[in-house]
């Protein structure tokens, strides 16, 4: 992902928004093919979903969720085509956006919070997190950080363990809470389409 | 188990898991040519044909160079005069990067789908697209692999695998085709896997250090690996090489890759194939993806009918066409699905387009030196004088016939418990076994002792009638 200059790439990408009941939702046309979707909450104006496609020629049409929770699919059905894919109770991590934290829920983890070490990488710039008895891993990449070049420090990082979730936080930094408020500025400009008016005149 | 390990001779060991059976073309390892395509006369298993082979060395460089499309090759000649052989020395001298589809005439009839798309099939499976993109790889030690299948026998089977690597851990749910993928490729606790998310493909790494003392007698190809760190599923840039068929059967979105497995992919629309072609020509414009042309070989190409040969004209003009071989033995015969004689089977328009390689019948020295390698690959020893008789009775007879003969006599000559095959085995199977020609005879003698020997004369003369009427 183009890390460079995040601001000037959505400048540069086609949007397109749509404005629902209490959601308004932007689609991103980037020039390298890929498309993003972004969902907003309008009272709080907080990101609630975010999810990409990309560009490849050996992927069906599906969105990667970046933020919020995962688009369900029909699991018996989806076994078959699949071919391979987590069993139902393995751990999976949802992503999600408040107001001035990033969070993490990583459900099915059934262990005790001492079994975890979580900890802030500061040169891959993710989040890791290992357990004592080596049945979970993972490497949370903290994109919010690396689209601004910001470099993250344990000291934001908190974690607690409730009902066989993980839930990490983090606290967003002040450069990204003033990035997200410039973003929220310059997307109020995009062209929103009704979509009450599909242009299908019933006759 | 122990005490039978231990009565066993040493060179008794074979890895269970690859015996290769011996096929009619396995001494084949090349086009036997030097550095300058000149054919050295016995080599990489291939005998004499020298002409036909250097007409192949020079497809060789044709399709190395990868830059004439749609180009094709006629390997004509009478039976048993290495056809085959030279088209499989041809994909072995390829390599195994470059695509080589190899299939019979008859294989494009089927009732599920029309003979032009078995056609363009093959031709696409016969074009490779090197890749590079990334993907999702699940890649880990195989802790278990549990498939349990239903009591009745029927029904969908339910899989799961266990994965790990040195941080973790994790049970995956398996869809029926990815069980049996599993299965093909014999994969089992200990082995350290890579999956594809995208392809399905799965490879083998090696096995894993922690197991290396589980048998003490692991066979030469056994590698041992490390078991991977970190997480089980990456995200990796990696280069694949499919074949165009490939990339249709994955976006034709009715079936998905698994098709790929069980080969049920039915008929691919159109629009799909333009826009997988369109959506390539752009990667390579953008040089994410490179071509690779390969070889469609089809063997016994007489039994194509008219439809496929003027098919194959126009597809030959393809850019994105392959290079094709295609092998008869037939002389002037009539063209399938017409009335028409025509050279080779085949109608003078498309034979027009191809060059044509000619296989000599061989002489007696090519026949011996064949004999010789032959009765290697089979394993068994001949004696000088038994090898004379066998080219004896190849020349009268035929090759194949001979080459029949080996495993037979062997056999044999096991029976008397010599080490070596002797004049006295072959003489036997000769006597046991019946060639074409003595069988010929025989029938002519004693035709009249045969069942519906009247009744098929009448039949033919039947469909003799027919077909003049038509």
């Amino acid at each position: 992902m183009a890390q460079k200059d995040w601001f000037s790439l959505i400048k540069s990408a086609e949007k397109i928004a749509l404005v629902g009941s209490s959601t308004r939702k932007i689609h991103y046309k980037f020039n390298d093919g890929r498309e993003m979707v972004e969902e907003y909450n309008l009272d709080t104006g907080v990101l609630n979903k975010r999810a990409w496609k990309k560009n490849n020629i050996c992927k069906n049409d599906k969105w990667d969720v970046e933020v919020g929770e995962p688009f369900y699919l029909n699991k018996q059905e989806n076994i078959e085509s699949i071919g391979i894919k987590e069993s139902n109770d393995s751990p999976f991590v949802v992503h999600r956006v408040t107001k001035t934290k990033l969070e993490w829920r990583i459900r099915n983890t059934p262990f005790p919070i001492d079994n975890y070490k979580v900890s802030v990488d500061s040169t891959e710039k993710c989040i890791t997190i290992r357990t004592v008895n080596k049945k979970f891993f993972k490497k949370l990449p903290l994109l919010e950080l690396q689209r601004l070049n910001l470099t993250p420090n344990q000291s934001s990082l908190h974690y607690s363990h409730f009902m066989n979730t993980l839930i990490i936080t983090y606290d967003k930094p002040p450069e990204l809470l003033s990035f997200e408020k410039k973003l929220a500025m310059e997307l109020k400009n995009v062209k929103v389409i009704d979509d009450t008016d599909m242009n299908c005149k019933p006759s | 188990m122990a005490t039978v390990s231990g009565v066993a001779k040493p060179q008794e060991i074979h890895e269970i898991t690859r015996i290769e059976r011996i096929g009619a073309h396995s001494h084949i390892r090349g086009l036997g040519l030097d550095e300058s395509f000149e054919p050295r006369h016995v080599s990489q298993g291939m005998v004499g044909q020298l002409q036909a082979r250097r007409g192949a060395g020079v497809v060789l460089g044709m399709i190395k160079e990868g830059k004439i499309a749609g180009r094709s090759v006629l390997l004509a000649g009478p039976p048993g005069t290495g056809k085959t052989a030279i088209a499989m020395g041809l994909a072995q001298a390829l390599g195994p990067d470059t695509p080589f589809t190899s299939m019979s005439g008859s294989e494009i009839y089927s009732l599920e789908m029309s003979k032009t798309e078995a056609l363009t099939q093959a031709i696409r499976k016969s074009i490779g697209v090197r890749i590079k993109e990334e993907s999702e790889i699940i890649e880990g030690e195989v802790v278990e692999i549990q498939v349990e299948r239903p009591a009745t026998g029927v029904g969908t089977k339910v899989g799961k695998l266990t994965l790990k690597s040195t941080d973790m851990e994790t049970i995956y749910d398996l869809g029926n085709k990815m069980i049996e993928a599993l299965m093909k490729e014999k994969v089992q606790a200990g082995d350290v896997i890579t999956i594809d998310k995208v392809t399905g493909k799965i490879t083998r790494i090696g096995r894993s250090f922690t197991r290396a003392r589980d048998y003490d007698a692991a066979g030469p190809q056994t590698r041992f690996v490390q078991c991977p760190e970190g997480e089980l599923q990456k995200r990796k840039e990696v280069v694949h090489t499919v074949t165009l068929h490939e990339i249709d059967v994955i976006n034709s979105r009715t079936h998905g890759f698994l098709a790929l497995f069980s080969g049920d992919t039915g008929e691919i629309k159109s629009e799909v194939r333009e826009q997988i072609n369109f959506k390539v020509s752009e990667w390579r414009e953008e040089g994410k993806a490179e071509f690779i042309p390969g070889v469609l070989f089809i063997d016994e190409v007489h039994m194509l009918d008219i439809e496929c040969f003027s098919f194959m004209n126009r597809a030959l003009e393809d850019e994105m066409a392959p290079i094709v071989i295609v092998a008869t033995n037939r002389g002037v015969t009539r063209i399938r699905g017409t009335n028409y004689q025509s050279p080779h089977g085949m109608p003078l328009d498309l034979l027009d387009r191809m060059v044509i390689i000619k296989t000599e019948p061989y002489n007696k020295e090519d026949l011996k030196e064949i004999l010789r390698i032959r009765s290697e690959e089979e394993d068994c020893d001949l004696e000088a004088n038994a090898l004379e008789v066998l080219t004896r009775i190849a020349e009268e007879s035929s090759l194949r016939y001979a080459i029949q003969l080996i495993t037979t006599a062997s056999l044999v000559s096991r029976k008397r418990k010599a080490t070596v095959v002797g004049i006295e085995d072959i003489k036997k199977v000769y006597s046991l076994f019946v060639d074409e020609k003595r069988s010929m005879q025989y029938l002519r003698e004693l035709q009249d002792e045969y069942m519906f020997h009247e009744a098929e004369i009448d039949n033919e003369i039947n469909e003799s009638e027919k077909m003049i009427t038509e």
